[in-house]
């Protein structure tokens, strides 16, 4: 990679360092870079210490990079919080109150905080004279896009998009730019490159959050019924947003016990519907996922995880949830499970999971991070809407007498025809309790076992829908096994180790259940061994894959504190664990 | 003479012989026989009890999920699909216990479905056990020294939340009650229907012959339900004479109607537009 740094801007919450943060990621977007930018907040709305990293590169950025070129310190504390984590030439822009500060603005500094390459800069001041304090992000993006070497334009673009509708606003936000732009005009900067000067966006700019949504949208959802959680509240925020030009509702409930009743009855009239929680959330919805199990009613439901148990970690990022999702309810009925691996693949699986909900009326989970969904990617290819959807569904024309209609009827393939209510002669009966083919409660042995093996019998068609694991110089002797979002950081992990000639590769898993078994089997019959990766502290992936094949892992690397993967940190752990083999 | 037999099936009923139940079986099929409602045009959502079977003993359409659940089920049948005409069944403890926060939000949401709940003021399925109506005192094998805690009232509690419509019927006076189901199925809003039911198993205190001696009719011409402090007068009636009929009707629109993805008609009708979404996709 030519161009390859990282930014951070860091703060109390409240301050704005969304704001500067997305100026400064969509400067970058147009200019035809590529980026990833990563939010890490706390539990709290004022105060506190919160940061927004961005990577910035020519190439696709997989994951965040460990090291931070560029700090913005949006107060003092920042400065002590990221010193660590500064690379050999970084340099830290200090907001200071006014000029007269200045000077001692670094000795000032607590001793723990001080950096070499401190530059203080009275953003706020600047902020007021153009117009007004509220302006500081703007002026502080202004200074960090100077550093960069960005054209001025590149900005001033970017700021007219944003204040379109307010001139004065637009104008006031231009010079107090302007004034942070020129604050640093003399100030050196190592990382600083050229701009590419063809300027043609390299994909689109968006959230795993939005990415979901998207495909929902995409896959003809037309109800999506929520109780607010982080991290997935944003996912029904951007479907909210399209209520006025789609047929699609949003409808915050309750209770998450209410989101997922309310999907499955909007579904069983005929319409495909969706829910969004996390892993709180989602434990609720335990017995309403049943509910679609024993009704084969076709449901899609988002876990976007956190650390848990209970409240846990609230605004962080963590894969434990795995096995849970898996075998979430009482007693057994088939389900899928995805974890998408990318904004791409998200907005697929979207789409997929309706899909194949339908196809064999089961619910499907999808499981995706704080991670994930709160930070800015860039999509690699368009998304792209299907130009039908099947729906599964039978009328009466189809029938030979509706009047006999059975909602549960058995077939080889363990699905039945399933019609909608009040939409012709045929009833359609479903109930939580076991029952006979035409759904009614029945306790009888023969129905108790007809039901448990249509059901069961789906499995078999299920796994054969199922992709095995995404290698990545997947013939390596050595491979990192990982799953959903960690995708990114294992790749670069990889192309770390390769260059220090390491023979290592990865073998990702986006769709976990039902287990691709042969397909896995494959994929780990030439390695020598496998480390697993995980946000967890079991190595659930690791379990399963040792529980549905037998094949063991060497050792797993697994990191649990909240925070996402950066391929250095896998790559110096997978060092460590091959050089005790040599 | 209504023609109810088109209502009946061959599944095997699973009420006690004598249960308040059947009266309030009767007094659906009747309303719907009167409301000329196909079978094949209703939706019965239910939750769990010896209540919530009662779809299964109806031809028609159903939907029979879990403990306490049933509101959110309907409400997102009806969001799917505002066409459809939907009646809930749910028990005492089903609705106000189990269920207690769904209701609360079903009666500030005020869409059009219908609620009945069978109120014999006792746990039946799981045999006997106290429930949120159950009286102070009243005496059960998991309650042995009394149930300590007050009763609930619901239909105040409704009230309280802005109930658009509710009722109170009883399982003996069928008639009655089929008419009040009716005015229920009739109204735009979320109407809540208290039916007053006999548990001849487990309930020995609130017999057919205790509401024989209390039960009253409001008299339509006298009692106009328009007043909501009336209304709340008339919740609390209890002791030696119990009202029934319409307790409190107000002019609502359904929470349909006030949904803007809704206005071009029923989502389930509504097209799916690849071209629109794709632009949609694009802008964002």
């Amino acid at each position: 990679m030519r161009i390859d740094l990282t930014v951070t801007i860091g703060g109390e919450a409240g301050q704005g360092i969304q704001t500067v943060g997305d100026i400064i990621a969509r400067v970058c977007h147009k200019a035809g870079l590529h980026l990833l930018a990563i939010n890490d907040f706390e539990s709290r709305i004022r105060g506190g210490h919160s940061f927004l990293q961005i990577r910035i590169s020519d190439q696709p950025v997989l994951a965040p990079h460990h090291k931070i070129d560029l700090l913005i310190a949006l107060n003092a504390e920042t400065c002590a919080l990221h010193k660590k984590e500064m690379a050999e030439n970084g340099l830290v822009l200090l907001d200071v109150e006014n000029d007269a500060e200045k000077e001692d603005a670094k000795e000032n500094l607590p001793e723990e905080a001080r950096e070499k390459n401190v530059l203080p800069i009275a953003f706020s001041q600047m902020a007021k004279d153009a117009g007004g304090k509220i302006m500081t992000n703007t002026v502080a993006a202004g200074a960090c896009l100077a550093l960069l070497g960005a054209p001025f334009s590149a900005f001033e673009q970017i700021l007219k998009t944003t204040f379109a509708e307010k001139e004065k606003i637009l104008r006031n936000n231009i010079t107090a730019g302007r004034s942070g732009f020129d604050a640093v005009k003399n100030s050196d900067f190592d990382k600083a490159f050229d701009w590419p000067s063809d300027g043609s966006e390299k994909g689109k700019l968006l959230s795993g959050s939005q990415a979901l949504a998207l495909g929902a949208l995409a896959a003809d959802c037309r109800l999506a019924a929520f109780y607010p959680m982080s991290p997935a509240t944003g996912i029904m925020i951007h479907l909210a947003e399209m209520m006025d030009e789609l047929p699609v509702l949003v409808e915050q409930t309750e209770d998450e016990i209410s989101a997922v009743n309310m999907i499955i009855g909007a579904s069983y009239a005929g319409v495909r519907s969706l829910t969004a929680t996390s892993g709180g959330g989602f434990s609720l919805m335990a017995e309403g996922l049943g509910l679609a199990g024993i009704t084969e009613t076709p449901v899609v439901i988002i876990n976007s995880q956190r650390p848990g148990p209970a409240t846990g970690l609230p605004t962080r990022t963590g894969q434990g949830d795995l096995l849970f999702v898996i075998n979430a309810s009482q007693d057994e009925f088939p389900r899928f499970v995805f974890a998408p691996r990318s904004v791409n693949q998200a907005y697929d699986t979207m789409i997929r999971a309706f899909h194949l909900s339908e196809k064999y009326q089961v619910p499907a989970i999808i499981l995706t991070d704080q991670y994930f969904n709160d930070s800015l990617w860039m999509t690699t290819r368009k998304m792209a809407v299907p130009k039908k959807i099947e729906r599964f569904v039978t009328t009466d024309e189809d029938m030979k007498s509706p009047s006999d209609y059975k909602r549960f009827a058995v077939t080889a393939s363990g699905i039945s025809p399933r019609a909608l209510p009040c939409k012709g002669r045929a009833l359609v009966c479903a109930t939580a309790n076991e029952h006979d083919e035409a759904g009614h409660m029945s306790e009888t042995t023969a129905d108790r076992n007809t039901m448990v093996e249509k059901r069961q019998t789906k499995a078999k068609d299920m796994t054969g829908e199922m992709n095995g694991p995404e290698g990545y110089h997947g013939e390596s002797e050595s491979l990192l096994v990982g799953w959903g979002s960690s995708d990114g950081a294992i790749r670069e992990a990889v192309d770390l180790l390769r260059s220090d000639n390491f023979d290592v590769g990865g073998l990702v898993f986006s769709d976990i259940w039902p287990f691709p078994r042969k397909k896995t089997n494959d994929a780990l019959s030439r390695c020598k061994r496998f480390i697993t990766v995980e946000q967890n502290a079991s190595s659930q992936l690791g379990l399963l894959i040792r529980q549905q094949t037998g094949h063991s892992f060497h050792t797993s690397l697994l990191q649990y504190d909240g925070r996402p993967f950066t391929a250095n940190w896998i790559a110096e752990r997978t060092k460590s664990v091959l050089e005790e083999i040599r | 003479m209504s023609n109810t037999t088109q209502y009946d099936n061959d599944y095997e009923n699973k009420w006690c012989p004598g249960c308040g139940n059947f009266g309030i079986l009767n007094a659906i099929k009747k309303s719907l026989a009167d409301m000329e409602i196909a079978p094949e045009k209703i939706l019965m959502v239910s939750g769990i009890g010896q209540a919530a079977k009662t779809p299964h003993f109806l031809h028609c359409n159903f939907f029979h999920g879990l403990h306490g659940r049933a509101l959110p089920v309907a409400t997102g049948a009806k969001l799917a699909d505002h066409d459809l005409t939907i009646l809930v069944n749910m028990g005492d403890g089903d609705c106000y216990g189990e269920g207690g926060n769904h209701l609360l939000a079903a009666l500030r949401r005020n869409i059009n479905i219908t609620l009945l709940v069978h109120n014999n003021m006792v746990y039946g399925l799981t045999k006997g056990q106290a429930s949120p109506t159950s009286r102070h005192g009243f005496v059960t094998k998991a309650q042995p020294q009394g149930v300590a805690y007050q009763a609930s009232n619901p239909l105040a509690l409704a009230l309280s939340q802005g109930a658009g419509f509710l009722a109170r019927g009883y399982c003996g006076e069928i008639e009655h009650l089929s008419q009040l189901i009716s005015a229920g199925i009739s109204y735009p809003g979320f109407s809540l229907i208290d039916i007053l039911q006999v548990c001849v198993s487990f309930n020995k205190e609130n017999t057919y012959t205790f509401y024989k001696d209390r039960v009253y009719t409001l008299d339509k011409e006298e009692y106009k339900a328009d007043d909501m402090h009336q209304a709340l007068d008339l919740t609390m009636e209890w002791e030696d004479k119990i009202p029934i009929g319409i307790i409190y009707r107000k002019e609502t629109r359904s929470y349909t109607d006030e949904l803007a993805p809704l206005q071009s008609g029923p989502l389930f009708k509504q097209t799916y537009d690849p071209k629109k979404i794709q632009k949609a996709i694009s802008a964002a």
